[in-house]
């Protein structure tokens, strides 16, 4: 009877920790999320046009190849 | 010599298999992104057809798994970084579990370690080729003439044919992982894993925004892109409103609604990985100086649901490509048990699964069983659940981040945390790095499990998701290089990079 309370104990525990640990944390300022909104948009943007002239450069090579 | 160790048998391999040597000095900021940018260039490039293949013929039944790991189908990057990505995580674990023995600290048992994964990773790109291409797989339907049961034939390639794809796919596969090395050995930015999913998402994300290449549908010629095709749409539709709507709601290529969720995901991914909780800690050297310590709340990043998607991908293509050659056996009955794959009758474009074991843990649209039908959410929610939360729980232990090593590396920059012991530092970060790990990997696998879930997402969270959490590991790993090493001066990056 008792392991079966442990079992079914567990998640609730688990899941009062997880809040619990989510209300200590700290939450990001507007400043240091804009800024890192801002810093990881750059390398996006960086990849996405990298990825995107790829794309554009692969449309000739699809009509030679196939 | 008391016993062989399974990491001795990798010894006579090990000249064998190529290898990327280590660089002979140390690679300069600057370098460092152009290799990079270069390795993620090359990675992209592989994304093009296999001789033999048309990849807008093939109908695929990974669609919503492989996203997340900047695969696409039907062409060289068939597999994508998922053989490499399978072959790390399962190592990883075993050693972590001490099945295979492996001295972390001896740099020769290190290097063999790499040359096991990567062999690995080159044998399950060669079984996965043979697989699908055994299973029918590359073979495109034939949309113009029926077999007699009536349902759609298959055009059959000759052997030579499909030798050559098998060929193709496991040199790609090859150069993949190769590639990665490459940014793992210190020429990039890494883990080189991660750089590839972050290009490939962007990629992802800027083509199903402006992608300029069409495809003909069975309404005429359509674009890639979103914003494109709302552009076409607006031209040549009479109505407005219908343009508008069916830029938001078309099921072939990407729509409006998928952009928007993506963007959504961007910024919500960023924000909670900016949650952590700030340990004060001292230096032992120099008096009075005191910074914190940062434990954020997704320790793991975007491991817990990579793993979890890496689990799910390779039970789908074993299954399915199961059921596919086993079609004609007289144990079909036992093998579709695992799964049931049916041609979307929409698109075409699409295997769905509406039956068996794994359709239990897909996202998948819809089954002729009712009653699947009602508990497939719950019970793929449970299961991405729980596989990332078990997940982040054992990681921090494999991946020497858990508390021990933490503590551990603190010691080695003498830093200690303010108001406690030195013995006493392991125990007091144990007890927030566990909870952090865990309850990280259960908010972000619930926040994807449930995006895929419910509605046909088509792996968007998935992918978007994943791919943000890489590109804030490479993020990171640039930062602290910038910081670190004092490239700030130096480097043509200044004025882009925050310097603080």
């Amino acid at each position: 009877m008792a392991r079966k309370e442990k079992f079914t104990n567990a998640p609730v525990l688990f899941v009062k920790q997880g809040i619990q640990f989510i209300h200590k944390c700290k939450k990001p300022s507007q400043k240091e999320y804009l800024q890192l909104v801002r810093a990881v948009g750059i390398g996006f943007l960086m990849m996405g046009v990298v990825g995107y002239l790829i794309k554009l450069i692969h449309i000739p090579i699809r009509y030679l190849i196939v | 010599m008391s016993e062989i160790r399974l990491l001795d048998l990798i010894k006579p391999f090990q000249s064998v298999v190529p290898e990327v040597q280590l660089p002979y000095e140390k690679i300069i900021f600057d370098e460092k992104i152009v290799y990079t940018v270069a390795a993620a260039a090359i990675y992209l490039l592989l994304g093009l057809p296999v001789n033999g293949v048309d990849d807008s013929k093939i109908v695929d039944p990974f669609s919503w798994l492989r996203s997340g790991f900047g695969s696409r189908a039907g062409t060289f990057l068939e597999f994508g970084v998922f053989p490499a990505a399978f072959s790390a995580f399962f190592w990883q674990i075993l050693a972590g579990k001490k099945l295979l023995k492996v001295d972390f600290s001896s740099p020769s048992d290190r290097r063999l370690f790499q040359t096991l994964q990567k062999i690995t990773s080159f044998i399950l790109g060669f079984v996965f080729a043979i697989l699908l291409v055994f299973s029918d797989y590359f073979e495109p339907l034939d949309l113009f003439s029926k077999t007699e049961e009536g349902s759609l034939a298959l055009t059959s390639p000759s052997v030579v044919a499909k030798s050559l794809i098998i060929v193709e796919l496991t040199v790609s596969n090859a150069i993949v992982t190769l590639l990665i090395e490459l940014l793992d050995k210190g020429y990039g930015f890494g883990p080189g894993i991660l750089a590839y999913i972050t290009a490939s998402a962007a990629t992802t994300l800027a083509t199903s925004m402006f992608g300029l290449t069409t495809f003909v549908t069975s309404r005429g010629k359509e674009s890639s892109g979103a914003f494109i095709q709302l552009g076409r749409n607006l031209f040549s539709s009479k109505s407005w409103t219908y343009a508008v709507y069916e830029a938001f709601t078309r099921n072939i290529g990407a729509n409006l609604t998928q952009v928007y969720v993506a963007i959504a995901a961007f910024f919500a991914t960023l924000y909670l990985s900016n949650c952590r909780y700030e340990i004060s800690v001292k230096s032992t050297k120099v008096r009075g100086m005191s910074t914190v310590y940062p434990v954020k709340l997704l320790y793991c990043g975007a491991l817990p649901v990579l793993f979890t998607f890496s689990i799910l991908y390779f039970l789908n293509i074993v299954g399915f490509t199961l059921t596919k050659i086993c079609a004609n056996s007289k144990y079909i009955k036992y093998i579709s048990l695992i799964g049931h794959w049916t041609l979307d009758a929409e698109t075409k474009k699409t295997y769905n699964l509406d039956g068996g074991i794994l359709y239990l843990i897909s996202a998948a649209p819809s089954s002729s069983n009712l009653v699947l039908s009602i508990i497939r959410p719950f019970t793929f929610l449970f299961f991405v659940v729980m596989v990332s939360t078990y997940f982040g729980k054992i990681w921090p232990f494999m991946s020497g981040s858990a508390a021990r090593g933490v503590a551990k590396m603190l010691k080695e920059q003498d830093i200690t945390l303010v108001g406690r012991r030195d013995v006493a530092v392991a125990k007091e970060l144990g007890k927030i790095i566990s909870p952090a790990s865990r309850s990280g990997a259960l908010f972000s696998s619930a926040i994807v499990a449930f995006a895929e879930c419910c509605g046909r997402c088509k792996g968007i969270a998935f992918s978007t998701c994943v791919g943000i959490l890489a590109g804030l590991s490479i993020m990171e790993d640039i930062v602290s290089e910038w910081q670190q090493t004092g490239a700030a001066a130096n480097s043509q990056f200044s004025q882009f990079l925050p310097t603080q």
